[in-house]
């Protein structure tokens, strides 16, 4: 995992005991944790108890550091050891480490699913709905009398819901049905490599 | 069910005893012809200076033809009121029975132009899929996300403007065994008793 | 044996049979357990054989008889050579179905040992990451998007959440040299942590990932321009810096002037342009953006000016006289717009001349000053030769005496200059030596550093290879380990070995014993035959001996006969105890027959023939009598 210059500083003084001391560096890492976890981003998130004696441009400076390393690491699919190998390199004590992988692990999940969430993609089908109907009659034709499927997909793009509408015969729903079934047989093909 | 023909509609049909049966069959044709392609003005002017009549009465025997196999052919009448409609046109037996002819033999045809005017929704077409796996992205590198992408083509509009849309569609494994379960329920709703009592007794 | 059972046994697991705990040999296989295993076993060489055949027995005694038999015939397709038929399955003994298993199981296809023999790639671990997130998936039950929770939702949630938007974060650097005092206030008690930079917070991630990859891919520009330029330019990083500063913006400075010299000469013709370019220049050699902005305006300034006069000039000149007729006042403003013109346009051309009359008249002027600066020269050269004339002819009337003198002075410096010379040659060889010297030590230097310079450089690419190199070498252990991780944990092939070496162990260990034993009896048998041939000839001797005497001797005689009988005796006895050892050994032998005619189960096997012979029959009465009520 490579870091850069300013964020290798960074992580070099929140490794410093005299910079940070015992109660302080837990909470910066939690805060590092918190920020990028909560869904909006508080200015005042550095304002903790723990933190106050610190000053804040070291503060400011080993936070975005922290924030940096963890998200480099979940981009990268570190595992801990990667991670506390690097942070050795970067001269943090063993108990320090231990600290930071620890949260490391625990919100590994959350933060994948984070990154995750950042992409472009085209609309996903969640859910379809459907109605059967008589057609009896129109407006230029008489006893049409012929049974048809009104079909909705529930689809969704960047949280916003947006259905697509169509109609087709038993015959074009069989033959939707039967393309669909083909791909989940190869899906599961796929499973079994 | 009977034909009620206005008196407009009867006007313009009382030019057809005047002319001999095989060119009333031959408006047929052309009238079927309009149908499925439109009308064109040169044709009438053709027709008008073989007959030697004017180009209007020649356009208003082929049009009232035209709107009298489609009101029946909508209304699916059957042979009888379809006589029993023209009967009060006055025409010769004869020409009765050409005219039943052309019905009965362009009934389904002309249903089938008509059955593309009213289709307002868009109708399926076709869909395609592949299996697709996300690896990596910008911001994780090292993901197996299966993902399968469907291009859905749909169809709009009648016979002379088709317009194809797709949408290009996706939905992970689990959606897509949810999406077939309902669509094959919705496949048995066609066969319950319910349904089919419905689709025997309305006709 | 039992060492053999257990291999059978775990391989019969691992093929899919269920081996209850307590079943640890061979000799515990039940009927169906057989059956069962059997099966597996050929489903697993030749599924297409093995898809007809059951698993387990059917209670029907007929139909249990026609599963042996095809079973049967399927072990003989396979390839089975020893003897087999239904009985083998129904009426199992031991080393029968030992045997087959044996049979069966070596037949089965190695395919843990093939997998793991295979180059396991990349691509291989991919695909089966790749198959085991298929099969997560299709495990997932399908929820509706509504109660999705976000956490589980790593599977069903929809990726594309939010596009990849980036936006510029500012960053504390406190430790890179003296900044002002505002800056440090700002950034202490102002600035908001990273994270709460971005205006919407799905950018943060983003945000942050993409400044951090910008650092890594300047430092990286910024480390190969200095290992391929820089070092050879043997200057510090910031002179290095500094200077390609300066010439990137006098080239930056030359591109714009170019660019904007003809353009601004055509619009408005002439020096006013170029000064305001200048300003420009001078503004951005000065790089403070205020003052760009300062002489942006001056320029537009100036063009407003000129255009502004240019119109104020058109529009007081035609003041009109008198009030005639409009017409008249039209055409009379023509005209005179039509002569103002042309006058305008010869004022231009009256300019233009005067400009380029002026342009000459500067260049005559210069080399008017040229020319008198010459003249100027050659005049002081001449009053300098007069002076020197002047003396001659002030020396010329006590010429003799003067000559003397001037030929002593001449001699006088002449002289002095000999001294200076050799003065001059004493001062400057010690110089030239030293300048020498510095030169070669100067020289010298240079080769160094240059060496120096390729060694750093190698150096260099060392570290760069060396360091390729430990990152492949970690993503392959990497790769290793979790390929370890994915291989069944299988304890058997350690446990395996291990039994095989102790199996050979004690072969070795036994096969000591019995060369031992066999030593042995080699030594007894030697013994035996010393002894025996010793005896003989004690024998024939005493014998001839006693013989001889018995001829003069009764008593002698007598002894004679009791030697002989003696003699017969003791063959007897030999002769018996060989016997008793050769009995002895007939029932060993068959004592071991009656234990493997055990082992056969013979008589339960009978047995149960005759049960299954007794159900049969009432099978068939049944059959018939059902026959007969159809």
């Amino acid at each position: 995992m490579e870091l850069s210059e300013s964020v290798q500083r960074g992580l070099q003084s929140l490794a410093d005991p005299s910079a940070f001391d015992q109660t302080s560096f837990p909470a910066l890492v939690d805060v590092s944790f918190q920020s990028l976890l909560s869904s909006h981003g508080d200015p005042a998130v550095l304002d903790q108890p723990q933190l106050k004696q610190i000053d804040q441009i070291l503060l400011k400076q080993s936070h975005a550091a922290a924030v940096t390393l963890i998200l480099e690491a979940v981009k990268q699919n570190a595992d801990k050891s990667t991670v506390s190998s690097c942070l050795e390199e970067l001269t943090f004590s063993a108990e320090r480490i231990e600290i930071f992988c620890g949260t490391y692990q625990r919100h590994k999940k959350e933060l994948e699913h984070l990154l995750t969430s950042i992409g472009t993609q085209p609309p996903r089908v969640n859910d379809v709905s459907w109605r059967l109907q008589y057609h009896m009659k129109n407006g230029q034709l008489d006893k049409v009398n012929e049974p048809f499927y009104l079909i909705s997909l529930n689809t969704e793009t960047k949280g916003t819901p947006e259905d697509i509408n169509f109609t087709c015969t038993v015959e074009q729903l069989q033959d939707l049905v039967g393309k669909l079934k083909d791909a989940a047989k190869s899906v599961e093909k796929a499973s079994q490599m | 069910m009977l034909l009620v023909l206005s008196e407009d509609h009867k006007e313009h049909l009382s030019f057809l005893p005047k002319v001999d049966t095989a060119v009333v069959g031959e408006f047929g044709r052309i009238a079927l012809e309009f149908l499925k392609k439109g009308t064109t003005p040169k044709i009438y002017e053709g027709a008008a200076r073989k007959l030697c009549v004017p180009v209007e009465m020649v356009q208003h025997g082929v049009e009232g033809l035209m709107y009298l196999m489609t009101e029946s052919s909508k209304h699916m009448i059957s042979e009888v009121d379809f006589l029993d409609s023209v009967l009060v046109l006055g025409f010769v037996e004869e020409l009765n029975q050409i005219l039943l002819q052309l019905y009965l033999q362009h009934q389904s045809q002309i249903r089938s132009v008509l059955s593309l005017l009213p289709s307002n929704l868009p109708a399926y077409h076709n869909v395609e899929w592949r299996l697709d796996v996300q690896l990596a992205s910008r911001s994780v590198r090292q993901q197996a996300i299966p993902m399968l992408s469907l291009r859905l083509l749909l169809m709009r509009g009648c016979d002379s403007c088709i317009d194809h849309s797709s949408r290009v569609l996706q939905t992970d494994p689990s959606t897509l065994l949810h999406l077939i379960s309902t669509l094959e329920a919705a496949l048995a709703a066609m066969k319950t008793s319910h349904t089919r009592r419905i689709l025997r007794n309305i006709k | 044996m039992e060492e053999v059972d257990k291999i059978l046994i775990h391989t019969l697991k691992q093929v899919g049979t269920e081996v209850s705990e307590e079943v640890n040999s061979v000799k515990q296989f039940t009927s169906e357990l057989i059956v069962e295993a059997v099966v597996r076993c050929i489903r697993v060489i030749d599924p297409g054989l093995g898809s007809a055949l059951p698993t387990s027995l059917p209670p029907g005694m007929s139909a249990r008889f026609r599963v042996g038999m095809s079973l049967a015939q399927a072990c003989q397709d396979i390839g089975y050579k020893g003897e087999i038929g239904y009985q083998t399955f129904l009426y199992s003994n031991e080393p029968e179905i030992r045997s087959l298993l044996m049979f069966l199981v070596e037949r089965l296809p190695r395919e843990s040992a093939e997998t793991s023999d295979q180059p396991t790639g990349k691509s291989v671990v991919l695909q089966r990451a790749i198959a085991a997130a298929i099969k997560a998936q299709l495990a997932v039950p399908w929820l509706p998007p509504n109660c999705r929770l976000p956490l589980h939702g790593e599977t069903q949630s929809p990726g594309g959440l939010h596009s990849f938007h980036v936006q510029p974060l500012s960053l504390p650097h406190c430790t890179k040299g003296p900044t002002k005092k505002e800056l440090i206030d700002y950034q202490r008690d102002i600035l908001p942590p990273v994270t709460a930079q971005p205006s919407s917070h799905a950018s943060v991630v983003a945000s942050i990932l993409e400044q951090h990859t910008a650092e890594l891919s300047a430092a990286q520009e910024w480390d190969s321009e200095w290992n391929s330029q820089g070092l050879v330019s043997r200057l510090t990083p910031q002179e290095y810096r500094s200077r390609k500063l300066t010439r990137l913006r006098k080239r930056a400075e030359e591109q714009l002037r170019s660019a904007a010299l003809p353009s601004a000469e055509s619009a408005f013709g002439g020096p006013r342009s170029t000064s305001d370019l200048s300003e420009l220049l001078q503004a951005f050699r000065g790089s403070a953006p205020a003052d760009q902005v300062l002489t942006k305006g001056s320029h537009f300034t100036h063009t407003q000016k000129f255009t502004f006069t240019q119109e104020a000039a058109a529009v007081t000149s035609p003041i009109p006289t008198g009030r005639q007729s409009e017409g008249d006042v039209q055409l009379r403003q023509e005209e005179e717009l039509a002569s103002l013109q042309q006058q305008f346009q010869q004022l231009c051309t009256d300019v233009d001349q005067l400009t380029a009359d002026m342009k000459h008249m500067g260049v005559t002027n210069t080399q008017v000053l040229d020319e008198l600066k010459q003249r100027e020269l050659g005049n002081t050269e001449e009053e300098e030769r007069m002076q020197v004339k002047k003396k001659t002819i002030d020396l010329l009337p006590d010429a003799d005496n003067n000559l003397v003198k001037f030929q002593a002075q001449v001699e006088a410096s002449a002289k002095r200059v000999l001294h200076l010379a050799s003065q001059w040659e004493k001062h400057r060889a010690p110089l030239i030596e030293e300048h020498r010297t510095l030169k070669e030590i100067c020289s010298n230097q240079d080769l160094e550093s240059s060496r120096k310079l390729s060694e750093i450089k190698t150096l260099h690419d060392k570290i760069r290879v060396s360091t390729e190199e430990a990152k492949k070498k970690e993503e392959i252990y990497k790769q290793l380990v979790t390929e370890l991780e994915n291989l069944p944990q299988d304890a058997s092939r350690s446990a395996y070995t291990q039994r095989i070496l102790e199996i050979v162990s004690n072969i070795k260990k036994q096969k000591e014993e019995i060369t031992k034993i066999l030593s042995d009896t080699k030594e007894l048998q030697k013994e035996i035959n010393n002894l025996t041939g010793k005896l003989d000839r004690t024998f024939a001797v005493t014998d001839e001996l006693v013989f001889k005497d018995a001829k003069k001797d009764e008593s002698v005689r007598k002894s004679y006969k009791y030697l002989a009988a003696l003699h017969e005796n003791c063959n007897h006895l030999i002769q018996t105890i060989e016997d008793t050892g050769t009995i002895l050994r007939e029932i060993r032998d068959l004592e071991e027959q009656i234990e493997t005619e055990h082992g056969n189960k013979t008589v339960a096997n009978l047995e149960r023939i005759l049960d299954d012979y007794k159900a049969i029959r009432q099978e068939n009465s049944a059959l018939a009598a059902k026959v007969r009520e159809g």
